[in-house]
């Protein structure tokens, strides 16, 4: 089996035929289920108090924009720490005497998340980015080994290659992500641009669209991730809890792990859970390298499914 | 382009401790059905699954119109298999399904559908294309398996037990089927039902427990008995055994009750230089005149072994 | 993709569905536990009085809770039925509750984000939108994906 065999008329038919019914199979309607649920109950967390309770607690009629920046001011620390930032507490003595805060990366970059996009958008995103490796985990199990338990791949064996399959089912599975996380940010946009009257439609556009392509940035190397456990493992049940385990497992084990060795913290980069954020870092050689990250990661856990799906008994 | 349609050659496959393959090796002519057969776990699906490489050997080769199975892509379109415990997908309808095959086969979407839709009405399906998998019975399923088996023109077919689950006359159909392909494909089927490997195949071959045991064309195989099998109009009487037996060619006669009898046919008589064929039709032509003057009327009719107690023989569960 | 006799998307439709009417269980105990503690008599507790004058500013009146709570019971019971009705595959109690129980979900979610007391969730939020989604996927699968799929 080589690459050699790879066909881009099987690859679409059989991405477009595996995306179509993947809802059927009962996994793509918890996914969507999952998504959307995540992202909506998120979004509406974060924009409860811009609409109302706010208002109410404060005794005073303030204006969207105006609990905005009010809300702003509270979330940033919060928000800092979700990118990798250091509490004051944790910086060095030194550091926080001389006033050094403004020099920090990890508030420049909450400033360019919050100040300089909407971000309120801005915050969605990046809590979805924490979402979505669980997510995918729970949508993308079942590439391969539902149909390798049940034979039911030998009846296209004959027809195309073990390449095409692969390939093919991992773009089924990219596709349905794209789709279903670019309907969350399109309903988030419009709410946003309908409803409140604080952002341009241009900014929340733009915003919203790299937002779009952020999610699937950050998706597909879990996809590949889980592709690959799934080829492994003949029993849908037991990819999704391999997959599920490592995938929790990694970022708790480099939480807990660095308190008592801070290198153990190193784990998290054998996901992307290390890089993945950088993805909306403002400086651009960052969000190139961590979609190259990303893109490396992609292509090592496809190279390493697609050896063992060649190989192996189907 | 070799006279042969499929080469087995020195095949060995282990699963652990148990050699399901040992050794085997045959081949098979083109444009003919070829019978597998084998007790439970002998290694026909094993064996089949090497051929569609769904499955490695440990050692040995297979080739399928000259083309190593391990370059299976070369044989996309010209081999094709019905797998034993293969699932279909059940959420998706049997049309659809089937229609994608055909698309990876090559074939436009009109194309696909017109093909797809006349092979099911080909094997009795044509009124449930547009039904899901899991509202079929097993006999629908099986069905459907052999329909996209015989999609496209492949010019060689694996048919792991195609009739097994059907009743009479959906396996009559599916018989008839594979006898109307042999003009155009070499068919190889693996069954449990001899009698129809007897009556559909050219030549078989015979595994136990991992092992080539027999193989050869059905009409040597069954031969070999040198016996006749008939049931009378009514049982003989004594004076009548004995006229019976008295000709040369009859060793000795089995009574099996109900008015069945086994003659066995004395070897040496065919032996002593005569054509063997010649000489049973003597033999037969005697006995069957015999009969007649005692105004005895054979019912049924058989002659040699049944390929079933000749499977039984070499695979040691039943003796002669 | 292996899977029984029923879609596992089906499957799947039910399980969230009694995923949904668990919730909507505690919701009417909420709702009947509020009703009550409404129309007890405060008996000079301060406590008592504080919560009833939250009530009163709160603008549910007694007819909102109980309107409220019918609907939970509806939507719950709608849930309930319907999810069994999926697994069984029949049609009048998987798929034709479960349309209705889409269609008063929907209506409820937009009943509450047009008239609903601003300050109890009412008006048009985010959390209308996830009370949407699930409804409206309902009503699309089951009136297209699934259609075929109720046998019994």
């Amino acid at each position: 089996m080589s690459f050699r065999e790879l066909q881009l008329r099987h690859l679409r038919l059989i991405s477009l035929y595996g995306a179509r019914y993947v809802i059927r199979g009962g996994a793509g309607l918890v996914y969507i289920m999952l998504v959307l649920s995540c992202g909506l109950i998120t979004a509406h967390i974060i924009l409860l108090p811009v609409e109302q309770e706010a208002k109410e607690k404060t005794g005073v009629e303030l204006t969207d924009k105006e609990m905005l920046d009010h809300l702003v001011e509270v979330a940033r620390p919060a928000v800092q720490w979700m990118l990798g930032g250091k509490t004051k507490n944790e910086r060095p003595v030194m550091e926080r005497s001389a006033g050094n805060e403004k020099e920090d990366p990890e508030i420049r970059w909450a400033a360019y998340l919050l100040d300089e996009k909407p971000a309120l958008l801005s915050a969605v995103i990046l809590i979805m980015f924490y979402f979505t490796p669980f997510l995918v985990a729970l949508g993308s199990f079942n590439q391969y080994s539902g149909d390798i338990q049940s034979k039911g791949l030998r009846y296209q064996l004959l027809r195309t290659s073990r390449t095409n399959i692969y390939f093919g089912r991992f773009l089924a599975a990219v596709f349905y992500t794209v789709f279903v996380n670019a309907i969350l940010i399109i309903i988030i946009v419009l709410y946003l641009g309908l409803k409140l009257d604080i952002y341009a439609w241009s900014a929340l556009a733009r915003w919203g669209l790299w937002g779009i392509l952020a999610l699937i940035a950050v998706s597909i190397p879990y996809i590949a991730f889980c592709g690959w456990i799934s080829s492994m493992i003949d029993s849908p049940f037991g990819s999704m809890t391999i997959s599920s385990i490592v995938i929790s497992a990694i970022p708790l084990f480099a939480l807990f792990g660095r308190a008592t060795w801070k290198p153990a913290s190193s784990i998290c980069y054998a996901l992307p859970w290390g890089i993945q954020n950088y993805i909306l870092h403002p400086d651009w050689t960052w969000v190139l390298g961590s979609l190259a990250a990303c893109g490396g990661y992609t292509i090592l856990f496809l190279l390493l499914g697609h050896h063992h799906f060649t190989k192996r008994d189907l | 382009m070799t006279e042969h349609a499929v080469g087995i050659h020195k095949l060995c496959r282990n699963f652990g401790q148990i050699k399901a393959l040992d050794n085997v090796s045959f081949t098979v002519k083109r444009q003919s059905i070829f019978g597998l057969l084998g007790p439970n776990g002998a290694g026909k699906t094993t064996l089949f699954s090497i051929a569609a490489n769904f499955i490695h050997a440990d050692s040995g080769q297979v080739e399928i119109l000259g083309v190593d199975v391990q370059q299976i892509a070369q044989l996309q379109g010209r081999l094709s298999i019905l797998p034993q415990d293969a699932l279909f997908q059940r959420n998706v309808p049997i049309l659809e399904q089937l229609v994608f095959f055909r698309l990876l086969d090559g074939r436009t979407r009109s194309e696909a559908v017109g093909e797809v839709k006349k092979t099911l009405e080909m094997v009795g399906l044509g009124e449930f294309m547009n039904r899901r998998v899991h509202s079929l019975s097993h006999g629908m399923i099986k069905r459907l398996g052999v329909a996209q088996a015989f999609l496209g023109n492949p010019e060689v077919i694996l048919l792991d037990e195609p009739t097994s689950g059907l009743d009479p006359a959906n396996a009559r159909q599916i018989r008839d089927l594979i006898r109307e392909l042999q003009s155009r494909a070499t068919i190889l089927i693996s069954s449990h039902n001899l009698a129809e490997i007897q009556e559909l195949c050219d030549h078989v071959a015979i595994l136990d427990q991992g092992k080539l045991v027999a193989a050869g064309s059905v009409a040597e195989i069954t031969r070999a008995g040198r016996k006749i099998d008939v049931r009378l109009s009514r049982p003989l009487l004594y004076h009548e055994i004995t006229r019976l037996s008295a000709p040369q060619g009859i060793r000795h006669i089995t009574d099996s009750g109900a008015g069945r009898y086994t003659f066995h046919i004395n070897v040496s008589a065919l032996e002593a230089g005569e054509n063997e064929a010649e000489a049973m039709d003597q033999i037969i032509r005697q006995f069957l005149r015999d009969l007649l003057d005692m105004d005895l009327i054979p019912r049924e009719f058989r002659e040699g072994t049944s390929l079933e107690e000749h499977f039984l023989k070499v695979t040691g569960k039943g003796g002669d | 993709m292996s899977e029984g006799k029923r879609p596992g998307g089906l499957t799947a439709l039910a399980v969230i569905n009694f995923i949904f009417a668990a919730m909507g269980l505690l919701g009417i105990l909420g709702l009947a536990t509020f009703l009550a503690f409404s129309q007890m008599e405060d008996g000079g507790n301060p406590d008592m009085q504080k919560m009833k004058e939250e009530f009163a500013k709160s603008g549910l009146t007694v007819t909102i809770v109980v309107l409220l709570l019918a609907i939970s019971v509806l939507t719950t019971l709608l849930e309930i039925l319907s999810g069994i009705g999926y697994l069984l595959q029949k049609k009048f109690l998987g798929r034709l509750l479960g349309n209705m129980y889409a269609v008063v979900a929907i209506g409820t979610s937009l009943a509450m984000a047009i008239w609903g007391p601003q300050t109890q969730g009412g008006g048009f939020t985010v959390g209308t939108i996830f009370g949407l989604v699930y409804p409206v996927l309902t009503l699309l699968l089951l009136n297209t994906t699934f259609k075929e799929d109720f046998i019994n």
